[in-house]
């Protein structure tokens, strides 16, 4: 027994050692703890991909330009910018920042980061696509950075960038993809927070950046702790191990009403859940036919009939338990300059004998057993797809079938892994399925993804395919005058509802929670009634302000050694008990 | 991995013709077949996990809108856009050369990712083995001893009721009460967030393990205790068991004497079957207590489907069963001479 646990205590050490790359300093006097679910898949900002991960890298990074907490755009390193009469040259000019090593961030800086991913395959890993459209990146002096785009891009202040030090990293560019960006402590990094620290699968470790040009944060420390389940963080939550968990399910977020040490925040979110309707359009690459989706959805009565027969209103109180806002448009209504509201006219509002009546004129009629079916005697029997993994879905699917059958329809959910759905969804196979989507607060991705080109790509949608629509894309990209850009991107959003594209549920709300006697003041987006995490910018943590601590500095200590001691008791008593045995035999037992 | 199971019955691999054949043959032979299982499971496991659903491109950018050009440049990059035949020899290739391929989703050489989840999953596993093989071997070997007694009915059916509660819901009601209601242990790691160094880490890891392990030995000792239970059941009625007793010996000394060893083999089969399914961890318990492990490395690499880091897994988790397989092979062995002139 004694073996074992030295044993054991050597591999532990062994771990231990493993685990932290270096010493650690004595631990500041306020760190704020994350809880995430999502694994970091990399720290370095030219590949890293996941949320988990590029929230840790908006923190360390500052861009150009940067969505503030009301989501429209605020300076970031760029003090101020102006494009040229041509509408291709944009001229940023750089305020005086240092980078947290001191060393000022200049322009070259920034046109070394646009060139390397511009021209290293490896670097465009994450941000690619933000610089496809520029000509050319180029440093004209220290604080003047021109960027020249192929053709006008309007989402160009919303790039996103995350700007690198080129006195760190220009020796890293022949091997960006191997680089980790762990291998030295602190990170040199323009952002609020710099990286001290990372163990793999367990924890990041972020500290206050002195230098940060908006001024220091008032927390010290910033880690990011790994929770593989919610209901364990929300545990941590109550326990004090952790001071801020997001994305709850709604019941562990109402398990937490009444505890007076935890606020809740129901944050208005960039993120919409949706209904697919397969259009059946032929894939937007290849021109091959797409899937097998029922043909009556061609028909923009029947959507507008199934659209109408579903009650929102229950959804977002019986499902969502009233953490959701109904949708209009496809721009959820954080983003105010984009979002879309249908006029009176053209609203749709959950009218099931209208819906009866749509079907009816679609040459839908019901038989003697109230179901519906085509002048060909087809049945007007829709399949489901639901990915079992988002609890919400499959309860809304529950409803759905009621809500269908009452106007004649039948509907068949098909529950399937969310792997297999997605195989479902990019082949065509499906007629209605649920989907969803996050929405940066430049909408073009968005928007992008409604075009005839993305058919049954791996980003498709519906399948919608509108060549008025297409063509409407096309001129808002290059329109840089945003009150004209916006009334482009409202008559496509005006085009997509009266289309049913899909049908829009929700804009589900992202459920956090933190601990009100250790930190407070979290700024959210938007600033009304918004998001503390995940948000598109660093104003949740960089805002946190440290509340006055009550409890004693070596609370978790003491529970760490009443619990070790009581399996210490535990098992000396074990081996007391033995010990004490084999002394009572007697002699006589020996052979 | 069933092909794996027959150490319970090694007898038939002894030549008949020639009396005992020399050890070393035997060895040879019994390394020999854990080598072809191991080429099957590489050839298998390739071909499988690519009729797995899922998209690894699809899944990776999930919610994040891109444009289709960046997608077919990753689907590029990770060879997707390749016939099969082509991964697969590429695949070969890379495994003699002791590649495993770098993952999808971490961007990390998969070798680096399952090296630096070993530790903690051996620590964890291989800890609450010990203790599972120790209390169930213990528990028993007293139930079978007085079979029917308060005592026997008590553990037996203690064992049971655990080793039929889902590990899920055992681990978060022991995380409720012991960490939250009596605030003894952390919720969630390894370690605390960040790591300690020095003697005081060793303490920080131990104390982050004593809630996993204890819900794993919980729900897993049941089968060493049933095994042990019903083999010596068996030997019980032995007429060697009434000489010893004859021979005026104490009951306790005829248990662990002459009893148990008999009994031990059924038992032996079991406990290095588990040896090698130490290292696949167990994902459920690293998922309650958010313990960094294989197991749940693997979980991770099914939900993408990132191929690689899948391979990868899969050939390090056979690779430790076939290799304890074998070893049980050889010391039935040296533990049984029945065996070796069977």
């Amino acid at each position: 027994m004694a073996v074992l646990l030295t044993a054991l205590v050597g591999t532990a050490s062994l771990l231990t050692g493993a685990g932290t790359a270096q010493a650690q300093p004595p631990a500041p006097a306020s760190t704020m703890r994350v809880a995430i679910s999502q694994d970091i898949d990399s720290l370095n900002p030219f590949i890293a991909v996941r949320l988990s991960s590029t929230q840790v890298g908006r923190l360390m990074y500052e861009y150009l330009t940067q969505a503030g907490p009301d989501n429209t755009t605020q300076p970031g390193l760029a003090e101020s910018w102006q494009a040229a009469p041509d509408k291709l040259t944009w001229t940023f000019k750089l305020r005086d920042a240092k980078w947290s090593d001191g060393k000022p961030i200049t322009a070259r800086d920034a046109a070394f980061t646009y060139n390397l991913i511009m021209t290293n395959a490896d670097a465009a890993t994450a941000n690619g696509p933000a610089v496809a459209n520029y000509a050319s990146v180029t440093a004209s002096d220290d604080g003047t950075l021109v960027i020249v785009t192929k053709a006008p891009q309007a989402s160009i202040l919303n790039s996103e960038i995350p700007i690198v030090p080129e006195h760190v990293w220009a020796s890293h560019v022949n091997d960006i993809k191997g680089f980790s960006n762990t291998e030295t402590y602190p990170a040199v990094v323009s952002g609020p927070f710099t990286l001290t620290g990372y163990q793999e699968g367990q924890s990041v470790t972020l500290a206050a950046n002195d230098s940060f040009w908006r001024g220091r944060p008032q927390i010290d420390q910033l880690q990011f702790v790994k929770y593989e389940n919610t209901d364990a963080a929300v545990q941590g939550l109550i326990k004090g191990d952790i001071d801020l968990v997001r994305d709850m399910t709604p019941a562990q977020f109402d398990s937490l009403a009444g505890n007076e040490r935890i606020t809740r925040n129901d944050g208005r979110n960039r993120r919409y859940t949706e209904l697919l309707v397969n259009w059946s359009n032929p894939n937007g690459q290849t021109k091959a036919a797409y899937g097998d989706g029922h043909p009556a959805l061609k028909d923009v009565r029947v959507r507008r009939a199934l659209a109408m027969a579903i009650d929102v209103d229950t959804i977002i109180s019986k499902v969502k338990q009233g953490h959701a806002e109904a949708a209009g448009g496809i721009v959820p209504t954080v983003f105010p300059d984009w979002t879309f509201t249908p006029s009176d006219a053209q609203l749709r509002r959950y009218d099931p004998e209208q819906a009866k009546k749509l079907l009816d004129e679609a040459g839908y009629r019901a038989g003697p057993d109230g179901k519906r079916a085509g002048a060909d005697g087809k049945p007007l029997a829709l399949r489901l797809v639901v990915a079992t993994d988002t609890a919400t879905n499959r309860q809304t699917s529950e409803y759905l079938v009621g809500w269908f059958a009452a106007i004649g329809v039948t509907l068949t959910p098909e529950f399937k892994s969310s792997n297999q759905a997605d195989d479902d969804q990019i082949a065509g196979n499906f007629d209605l399925a649920f989907s969803g989507w996050s929405v940066n607060p430049d909408p073009d991705t968005t928007l992008a993804q409604q075009t005839c080109a993305y058919n049954g790509t791996d980003n498709s949608d519906s399948g919608y395919c509108n060549p008025a629509y297409d063509a409407l894309y096309k001129q808002q990209q290059v329109e840089i005058d945003k009150p004209k850009r916006q009334e482009l991107v409202r008559q496509m959003q005006s085009l997509l509802y009266d289309d049913v594209a899909a049908i829009h549920l929700t804009n589900d709300k992202l459920l956090e929670a933190f601990r009100n006697d250790r930190f407070g003041g979290f700024v959210t987006q938007p600033a009304a009634g918004g998001v503390i995490t995940g948000q598109t910018g660093y104003w949740g943590y960089y805002s946190a302000v440290p509340a006055t601590f009550t409890e004693e500095a070596a609370g978790p200590l003491i529970g760490m050694y009443i619990g070790i001691a009581a399996v210490a008791v535990l098992v000396l008593g074990v081996l007391v008990f033995f010990l004490l045995r084999s002394r009572r035999r007697s002699a006589d037992d020996r052979e | 991995m069933t092909d794996l199971a027959p150490t319970a019955n090694p007898v038939d691999l002894v030549a008949p013709e020639r009396g005992g054949r020399s050890g070393w043959v035997f060895a040879a032979l019994t390394v020999l077949r854990g080598l072809l299982s191991l080429v099957l499971i590489v050839v298998l496991g390739f071909f499988l996990f690519r009729v797995l659903p899922g998209d690894p491109v699809r899944a990776m950018t999930r919610d994040r809108p891109g444009d289709p050009a960046s997608l077919a440049r990753l689907r590029a990059e990770f060879g997707l856009d390749r016939p099969l035949w082509e991964q697969f020899v590429d695949h070969i290739g890379d495994l003699l050369h002791g590649d495993l391929g770098t993952s999808y989703q971490f961007k990390q050489p998969v070798t680096d990712l399952i090296l630096g989840r070993l530790g903690p999953t051996v620590l964890l596993t291989g800890t609450a083995l010990v203790l599972a093989v120790g209390i169930g071997l213990w528990a028993g070997s007293r139930a079978a001893w007085r079979h029917g007694s308060t005592f026997d009915r008590l553990m037996t059916s203690t064992a049971l009721v655990l080793w039929s509660v889902p590990t899920f819901w055992l681990g978060l009601i022991v995380l409720l009460v012991f960490a939250v209601g009596l605030d003894l242990f952390p919720t969630a790691g390894m370690t605390s967030p960040g790591g300690v160094p020095g003697f005081a880490g060793v303490l920080d890891v131990a104390h982050h393990l004593v809630l996993p392990c204890l819900t794993m030995v919980a729900v897993v000792y049941a089968q060493y205790l049933m095994v042990m239970r019903s083999s010596l059941l068996e030997e019980m009625s032995a007429d060697y068991l009434t000489t010893a007793r004859a021979k005026g010996l104490r009951d306790n000394v005829v248990r662990r004497r002459h009893a148990i060893p008999n009994a031990l083999l059924p038992t032996i089969t079991i406990i290095f079957l588990n040896v090698g399914m130490v290292v696949a961890g167990a994902v459920t318990v690293e998922t309650v207590f958010s313990w960094p492990g294989l197991g749940l490395l693997t979980y991770q690499a099914l939900a993408v489907p990132d191929l690689p880091l899948l391979q990868g897994t899969l050939i390090t988790l056979s690779a430790a069963v076939v290799i304890m397989n074998v070893i049980a092979d050889l010391l039935y062995r040296l533990v049984d001479p029945r065996v070796r002139t069977a």
